[in-house]
């Protein structure tokens, strides 16, 4: 039955905006970052146990590149201007200078989301501009549903390994005013000390936060929860940011991408395209005719 | 305007459910094999975040230089979020072979601007604390010397 929901048509919009708004994520990451600090480190200060191990290196020139290259390219994706080749070039730029930012010794989840579900969208392909919006095909239907099933499943996970290693105990506890009062908020440690010495606030805060995560798969799997889903997640990954410093952005505006539109319960009047719709007709007509 | 119009197009071809299989359950094995096994290598990674309970206990390592003249230098890289996250490596320390320790110590010298032979020797150090839930003031519980590098 799962697979069933899973492995279904779905319409050439609905992939279209998935294709373009996990675009659109990868180009603004490769866009607001220095990447020209990857430059400044030492060979000695890397680790290579990553996807990225067996990459080089890289001088400042050849970091600009990768960044200017893959953001043209997300652009060009977005465009619509061959999306399926220049979707791949933005990939493996932005892969290549995330994973290389993350071999500094820590792990760094900051980007794993956007990446592991941009990797699922490099085996789809992208309705052509000539489909109508409205056109449903399994091509187009899988993979806006195997990017739910990704997103629900990591924040699943994150759910699960709070539980798994510090049980019950990481919601109901004092933990979460620890986590506040050793974090370093941008509006100051009186703002964090503030929420942290409120009775009863973090601990709401945590239950809040392990019970979406717990919850996501579900959440997601109904269409009229997908929205709400993202701006919870929102709502959550901005406090941490408020109270911690932690930009988990990137997490946010894919949850976004891969939600939003599947959990639209019709096509948006301005998706509309005429044009299309009649290039579709005109080639379906040819295809007809003996 | 009604939901989802209905507009069909011809079947996919015979290899594309089977893609879409691959794809979707491939891309759910590989996370939840991670998480599993507690695999941490970027992209993978077992989604341990903020999984551990924080109390009012915590533990700090230091990388000092001990200059040939008697001072005391932190270390730490002040500049840039990919140099400030190199501080991770500093337990790699405590097990490196000399030769390894020598060479991230003196990666780390570089930073700081200071040449191995005016250091005498650079010391790790870990410290043991407790936090004041009002002022956040970290008082000292405890402290160790973890390695002594000589460049």
């Amino acid at each position: 039955m799962l697979d069933a929901r899973l492995i279904a048509p779905g319409p050439a919009w609905r992939a279209r905006w998935l294709h373009a708004g996990v675009a659109a994520v990868v180009g603004l990451r490769l866009l607001t970052r220095d990447w020209t600090q990857l430059a400044d480190r030492p060979p000695a200060l890397r680790t290579h146990l990553n996807l990225v191990g067996w990459v080089p290196d890289l001088p400042v020139v050849a970091l600009v590149a990768l960044q200017v290259v893959g953001f043209a390219a997300a652009v060009l994706a977005i465009g619509r201007v061959r999306p399926r080749l220049a979707f791949a070039v933005a990939w493996t730029a932005y892969v290549v200078l995330s994973g290389l930012w993350g071999s500094s010794g820590k792990f760094m989840h900051n980007d794993v989301l956007t990446v592991t579900v941009a990797t699922l969208l490099l085996f789809s392909s992208p309705p052509a501009r000539g489909v109508p919006a409205d056109a449903r095909h399994l091509r187009w239907g899988w993979p806006p549903r195997a990017a739910l099933a990704v997103v629900g499943v990591v924040y699943l996970l994150t759910g699960v390994q709070k539980l798994r290693h510090s049980g019950p105990g990481w919601a109901l506890g004092d933990n979460m005013a620890w986590v506040l009062r050793q974090g370093t908020s941008p509006f100051g440690e009186g703002f964090t000390l503030a929420v942290a010495n409120l009775p009863a606030l973090p601990q709401l805060l945590a239950a809040g936060a392990l019970c979406l995560e717990l919850l996501a798969p579900l959440l997601l799997l109904v269409a009229w929860t997908r929205i709400p889903f993202a701006v919870a997640v929102a709502v959550m990954h901005t406090s941490i940011w408020a109270c911690l410093g932690l930009d988990y952005s990137a997490w946010v505006l894919t949850v976004a991408a891969v939600a939003v539109p599947a959990g639209l319960p019709w096509r948006p009047p301005w998706s509309r395209q005429l044009w299309s719709r009649q290039l579709w007709n005109r080639r379906r007509a040819r295809v007809a005719t003996p | 305007m009604a939901p989802f119009a209905s507009e069909q197009v011809p079947d996919a071809p015979p290899g594309e459910r089977r893609r879409a299989r691959l794809v979707t359950y491939t891309a759910v094995v590989v996370l939840l094999t991670a998480a599993l096994l507690q695999l941490d290598a970027w992209p993978m990674t077992a989604y341990r975040l903020f999984s551990s309970v924080r109390t009012a206990d915590g533990v700090s390592l230091t990388l000092w230089a001990e200059g040939v003249d008697g001072t005391r230098t932190d270390l730490r890289p002040a500049a840039g979020e990919v140099l400030g996250m190199t501080t991770h490596l500093y337990r790699q320390l405590e097990d490196a072979d000399p030769a390894h320790a020598r060479e991230l110590v003196d990666a780390w010298l570089g930073l700081a601007g200071m040449r191995p032979a005016d250091v005498s020797q650079v010391v790790l150090e870990r410290t043991t604390w407790r936090m004041d839930a009002e002022t956040r003031e970290k008082h000292e519980t405890g402290h160790a010397v973890v390695a002594v590098v000589t460049p």
